[in-house]
């Protein structure tokens, strides 16, 4: 391929960034990062024909003619790294599976507090 | 409504790719058929559709905004060709595939805000038959041909026209507002040749659906 032979409209750009301008938050809100991993995006392509084409210079009736192909997809992220902690709105509960680290040393004083107060009962 | 800061247009291309380079979240999917063409034959493809086309996303949270302490989320969606023909399509950098010019691929990128996942995270389907109807389907791919279509007229000034989300997925994904402005930021620091370009979106109301179009 020699894409000196290409001029800049015949190139199709494969990255596109979208982002929502309510976003701009402070460092310890994650709420829409915690959202837009819940969203279902659906993203759609028309294949057609420029009006440089063959097609649409030569066919007076083209309308008729028009055979474009077109293709839906719905896309989902997936977390591949450890999720932020805050969850302003609980989403987090709904997104993990299993406890969130954060919660592990809480539960695990909470229990050790418990056997102590047992056994200090006990010793009474 | 006050302007909103835009870290797509404070930041440059090259930046913002470096931004999602690792992102928290990504995931992939295989562009149902027709899943895509040679692009480098004249439309409509001598070959028919080439399978293996997917579409890919990152999400990247806490990418700061500039000259603030504020942070931002950006996800980047991808259109891949198939590993196949990927030597023969993509350019050495891998962002851009030349194409014929007689190709004009309309592109778009419906972001709902109702339209959400449940708890179980394999519960969306590629052809989101999961999610949405059968009607809103073909609606949806009616929307996008329907560009096309008035290209034919010799009147017609846009080649990929704005339009609005069909009557019967508004149940599904929410309402709309056709009018939805658009940000193009194009970059100045890569080649002519391979200018990049990115879109971002007016903020509308929580339950509306925004649009982005992907070429003018």
């Amino acid at each position: 391929m020699d894409e000196l032979n290409h001029t800049p409209l015949d190139y199709l750009p494969l990255q596109r960034l979208f982002y929502d301008d309510k976003l701009p938050h402070d460092m310890e809100d994650n709420t829409d990062y915690l959202l837009a991993l819940r969203r279902v995006w659906v993203v759609g392509i028309g294949w057609g024909f420029s009006n440089n084409s063959e097609f649409a210079r030569s066919t007076e009736d083209a309308q008729e003619h028009l055979t474009l192909n077109t293709s839906l997809a719905c896309i989902r992220a997936k977390s591949i790294s450890p999720l932020p902690e805050n969850d302003p709105e609980g989403i987090l509960d709904h997104l993990d599976d299993g406890p969130r680290s954060v919660e592990l040393p809480v539960a695990w004083w909470s229990c050790i507090t418990f056997l102590m107060a047992v056994a200090f009962a006990w010793g009474l | 409504m006050a302007q909103p800061l835009s870290p797509l247009a404070d930041y440059s291309a090259e930046q913002l790719i470096q931004a999602v380079k690792h992102p928290n979240a990504s995931a992939k999917v295989l562009v149902p058929d027709p899943s895509g063409f040679n692009l480098l034959e004249p439309w409509p493809g001598a070959t028919g559709p080439v399978a293996g086309w997917q579409f890919a996303i990152d999400i990247k949270s806490d990418v700061p905004v500039t000259d603030t302490e504020l942070y931002t989320t950006l996800t980047r969606i991808a259109y891949e060709p198939p590993d196949t023909v990927t030597n023969v399509l993509r350019n050495a950098s891998g962002d851009f595939v030349p194409m014929d010019g007689s190709w004009y691929p309309c592109m778009r990128l419906w972001v709902s805000n109702v339209l959400k996942s449940g708890e179980d995270k394999d519960d969306v389907d590629a052809d989101c038959s999961s999610h949405l109807s059968g009607k809103c389907l073909r609606d949806l791919k009616k929307s996008i041909a329907s560009g096309f279509v008035s290209w034919t007229d010799k009147e017609a000034t846009e080649h990929c026209p704005r339009v609005g989300i069909p009557d019967s997925c508004i149940e599904q994904m929410g309402e709309i507002a056709e009018d939805s402005e658009t940000q193009i930021v194009e970059t100045g620091e890569l080649s002519s040749r391979a200018a990049i370009l990115f879109f971002s979106l007016a903020r509308l109301d929580t339950d509306q659906i925004e649009i982005m179009q992907w070429m003018n």
